[in-house]
């Protein structure tokens, strides 16, 4: 009875962080894609990159960055052509943000990218946050699990030597 | 008698008397290098033992140092990807502030 109760509580416990993962598997959009960033990152993956981070300024500040997050996930498409995917892939991962969910930013512009952040909160802390990216020709997504500042993670884009962008270039 | 005929004499196919071919295996097989003491055979055992755990031991650790330094690259793009999103969406906003 005893251990039923406890392991009831640690499921508990579990669900608010699996309840933050999106699914993001899109059947057919990596097909129709030019190029391709996928990146699948649990929390088991997190840690042992944080063994490898090194010790300078920047490669610290991911490492403290990512103790607190349960997982990254990233899907990004680039494609040849204007209107190659399916609009309606934002409306299933829009779906799938419940009520706990904000819309906490929506750029709207005619000429460049559509950007839309959702976080979810408790408390004061950012709990859950979903960035929506779509223009034309390219459509990212971006889920992360876990506790994130968003100014520290805005501050992170360019600052240390990232390895280059190695989207995977399909042959045709 | 001349040269030619000693040679032939000396050289002419002369069977090997009975017994030769399994006195020959006789002989070599007693001569066959005794067994290893038990505690050399030990020694050698715990060599290849030792030789194997360490072969495994490196191809576990170059597996999961390739795994690591994959993860953090895996991280570091993510991040990238995630923080420049961010950046871009903030930029718009406080654009439209000003």
């Amino acid at each position: 009875m005893k251990r039923s109760l406890v392991w009831l509580f640690m499921a508990a416990l579990a669900l608010p962080a699996s309840a933050q993962q999106i699914n993001l598997d899109f059947p057919g959009l990596s097909e129709r894609a030019a190029e391709e960033v996928t990146v699948t990152l649990d929390a088991r993956m997190l840690r042992l990159a944080s063994k490898f981070l090194s010790d300078d300024r920047d490669e610290r500040t991911v490492r403290d960055m990512i103790q607190k997050l349960e997982g990254i996930y990233v899907r990004s498409y680039e494609f040849d052509r204007e209107g190659e995917y399916d609009r309606s892939v934002v409306d299933r991962v829009r779906s799938q943000l419940g009520t706990n969910w904000n819309k906490i930013v929506n750029v709207r512009s005619r000429t460049r990218e559509n950007v839309e952040i959702y976080t979810q909160t408790r408390g004061d802390a950012i709990t859950g946050l979903v960035v929506i990216s779509a223009e034309p020709r390219e459509l990212t997504i971006v889920n992360i699990v876990g506790s994130i500042d968003l100014d520290r993670l805005a501050d992170l884009e360019g600052q240390f030597g990232i390895p280059k962008i190695s989207k995977e270039r399909k042959e045709r | 008698m001349d040269l030619e005929e000693q040679l032939r004499t000396a050289l002419r196919p002369k069977n090997p008397p009975a017994g030769f071919a399994s006195r020959v295996i006789k002989r070599t097989l007693t001569r066959r290098a005794a067994p290893p003491s038990p505690a050399k055979r030990e020694r050698a055992l715990r060599a290849a033992a030792a030789a194997i755990m360490l072969t495994a031991l490196l191809g576990a650790w170059t597996a999961y140092e390739i795994a690591g330094e994959r993860a953090r690259d895996k991280v570091l793009l993510a991040l990238h990807i995630a923080g420049s999103k961010v950046r871009y969406a903030q930029t718009q906003v406080h654009g439209i502030g000003h």
